[in-house]
């Protein structure tokens, strides 16, 4: 994580003081509830079904163990013990009490967090890979330019009343882990021989109502330009982004009235104004951040599997089983980083427990270097474990229900909450997340499909990032009940979005659905490397489709 | 005669709009820039304003920037935050020297972001105070991003300062 310095403390106390100043005068009655409310929710409130929920940032999903562990105190002290990991990133806690937030926002300042800008029509939270800095496949570690872009956009004066919310993604490995082609900003860091350090800049994409996919509006953008393009990107959509109708004014409507072309004419000349202007980034300052994010001192360890390991590996299948799945490549020989599945068939997806929190800290000093990630499919990772170590892990997990070997399985369900708690949604998500766990709990079938993302949503908004899975599930009202909407063949990178596959089914029928499409793909796929969303791109949506709908057919095999 | 914030003062408000049927005397007075291109060639004693909303296009706003004194940007709803790319972008880019001057919903929850984009001229919204105006400007006591207030970024100010590293 980024250390601050004496100003960034500063300037995250100064906003907490404003806060609790606003929220004194609204319960005061001297500020309105239309006046309170973009103001609560550029802090993180939102006002929930059954109480206000705080959305507190994670920059881009990195935790030290004392904020960790601060995050358990919040849950403990100001909600009934629980917190919710989404899919930004962050963290929800859903029943805080609003005279206790500005509370909440200084303790959160303490340990240098906030819930700045987690919510409302700005820019949000900057997410990117949950491996940054620890990837083996990575270019350049996109922490730094996160950052960057923390700093930039927190406060930033011009752009706190935009048409809409606003998401940029940063990604610096050569697998695109942070779906920069769904986010209204997407950028690819590039190491161009001549040039050095750059961006490949995706505009326009995101989900929701009307999903598409970013358009990319400069190949190579050189590092130092960064923030005075993101400036002129911004003041575009700020001035020209719809505004009457808030379902049409995400960039994405924008770029495409305008056409592409035009929206990066106008991109180009607004920048004119501001490139190699004072905002243009100096390497002192990168060097500057690069030396406070705290960076590990790794041991020399040797490359191989430790002999107690193999041991363990070969007397224990468990062991072995959540040893293939749940771990990540290591860009430093003897490491590895280990996601800790939020996905037991017990919980919520993405939730945690104060408990679990707390020694999740503690492991992550004790095994790591006291770093925590969040992931984007709402699991907790430890970087930086050295090999030798998972045992010892392993053993420690397993008691807390954090050791289930399902990471970027069907069971890794990823899923907003839904109308449990959300007030926007049309459908529950928690329910039918519950019902296809006790549905696919042969995990060894589970693990015969491979990877396989499956997303709910309980609304439109897309939360839970249903056009993307492999499988999404749309919750949708119809006449007061519940029903779901299944799409298939989508994925996170390269973005591509989901087909629907026919009418919405009932609570009861989505996991009877579910498993005769997979029966469809385990007959039609070419091989076991052949992913789900795959086989649907190759062979198309009409096999799932007739299995769903018409279950007495037979399906021909391939 | 009503108060209105004006560089972190609390001052008289001495503009009135422009009325084709009100006759023409001395007096700051504030046009439509469609009403003003019809009435500019006409001599007359005080100063000129121009009334904007915040979707004005400020390349129009350009051959009349140095004969006004004032421009003010209606901004209908605070949450329309197309002023504040406005207020910039006359400053800014166009240099514009004069008052811009925020009118509309206005109040002490709003001023300090628009100060921060080259407003500096205040009008109250009705029901708000030019004191509450005030206790809503300079919040904070520094800013990462350029701005018309500080036209220099943090970073280079933290180099210049050595508080890096």
């Amino acid at each position: 994580m980024y250390q601050y310095d004496e100003i960034d403390q500063r300037l995250v106390e100064e906003r907490v003081a404003r806060f609790r100043d606003q929220t004194r005068r609204f319960l005061a009655g001297e500020l309105s509830e239309d006046d309170f409310r973009p103001f609560r929710l550029q802090n993180g409130l939102y006002i929930q079904r059954h109480a206000p929920m705080l959305r507190v940032a994670i920059p881009y999903g990195v935790l030290s163990a004392s904020q960790l562990r601060r995050l358990a105190w919040i849950a403990r002290t100001h909600d009934r013990g629980v917190g919710h990991f989404t899919t930004r990133q962050n963290i929800q806690y859903n029943w805080v009490k609003l005279p206790e937030v500005p509370d909440i926002l200084a303790a959160l300042a303490e340990v240098q967090m906030h819930a700045t800008q987690t919510s409302g029509n700005c820019v949000r939270n900057t997410t990117t890979d949950h491996f940054a800095g620890v990837a083996a496949d990575e270019l350049v570690d996109p922490r730094v330019t996160c950052e960057l872009i923390r700093q930039w956009s927190t406060g930033h004066p011009e752009f706190a009343f935009l048409p809409r919310k606003f998401k940029i993604a940063v990604n610096g490995a050569r697998e695109d882990r942070a779906a920069t082609g769904v986010h209204d900003i997407g950028l690819q860091a590039v190491q161009d021989a001549a040039q050095g350090l750059g961006y490949r800049v995706q505009v326009g994409g995101g989900l929701g109502r009307t999903p598409m996919v970013g358009e990319i509006i400069r190949e190579f953008l050189p590092a130092r330009h960064l923030l005075t393009y993101l400036d002129a990107i911004l003041r575009v959509y700020n001035r020209y982004g719809r505004r009457d109708n808030k379902y049409k004014a995400r960039i994405k409507i924008l770029v495409k009235a305008m056409t592409v072309e035009r929206f990066q004419r106008e991109v180009e000349t607004e920048w004119q104004h501001w490139k190699e202007g004072p905002a243009t980034l100096v390497d002192e300052e990168v060097a500057r951040i690069e030396a406070r994010l705290k960076k590990p001192a790794y041991r020399s360890l040797p490359a191989g599997i430790p002999a107690a390991l193999a041991a363990r590996l070969h007397q224990d299948t468990d062991f072995s089983t959540w040893f293939r799945q749940n771990l990540h490549p290591h860009k430093v020989p003897g490491y590895t980083n280990v996601t800790l599945s939020l996905k037991s068939p017990d919980q919520p997806p993405g939730d945690a427990t104060a408990d679990q929190m707390d020694v999740i800290s503690d492991w992550s000093e004790r095994f790591g270097f006291g770093e925590i990630r969040v992931s984007h499919e709402q699991n907790l990772i430890l970087p930086d474990v050295a090999l030798s170590d998972l045992p010892a892990l392993y053993d420690a997990l397993c008691p807390w229900g954090l050791a289930t070997p399902n990471a970027g399985l069907l069971t890794n369900i990823i899923a907003c909450p839904g109308g449990d708690y959300c007030a926007l949604a049309n459908a529950r998500s928690l329910p039918l997340a519950k019902a296809l766990q006790d549905r696919f709990s042969d995990a060894v079938w589970v693990r015969a499909l491979g990877l396989l993302d499956l997303n709910i949503s309980g609304c439109m908004n897309s939360c839970g990032h249903h056009h993307v899975g492999h499988i999404g599930i749309l919750g949708v009202d119809k006449h007061g009940r519940e029903y779901y909407q299944i799409s298939i063949g989508g994925a996170q990178a390269p973005a591509r979005l989901g087909k629907v596959i026919g009418p919405s089914l009932t609570p009861e029928e989505v996991p009877d659905a579910l498993q005769a499409m997979l029966e469809v793909y385990l007959k039609l796929r070419l091989n076991p490397a052949e992913k789900f969303t795959d086989t649907v791109e190759r062979v198309g949506i009409v096999p799932f489709r007739d299995a769903v709908y018409a279950p007495n057919q037979e399906v021909a095999c391939a | 005669m009503r108060e209105v914030v004006v560089n972190r003062h609390i001052v008289p408000d001495t503009w009135v709009r422009f009325s084709p049927d009100q006759s023409e005397e001395g007096g700051d007075r504030l046009y439509r820039l469609e009403e003003w291109q019809e009435v500019r060639a006409q001599a007359r004693e005080g100063r000129v304003g121009l009334w904007v909303e915040t979707d004005q296009d400020p390349e129009a706003l350009r051959p009349h920037l140095a004969e006004v004194a004032l421009i003010a940007i209606h901004i209908g709803s605070f949450t329309d935050g197309r002023g504040h790319s406005l207020g910039r972008l006359l400053r800014e880019v166009y240099g514009y020297q004069g008052e811009i001057r925020a009118v509309g919903d206005v109040f002490q929850d709003t001023v300090n972001d628009l100060e921060r984009c080259g407003f500096n001229g205040f009008l109250p919204r009705p029901g708000e105070t030019p004191a509450n105006l005030l206790r809503g400007l300079g919040l904070f006591s520094e800013a990462y991003q350029i701005s018309v207030e500080r036209p220099e970024p943090l970073f280079r100010r933290r180099l210049s300062h050595g508080s890096g590293g």
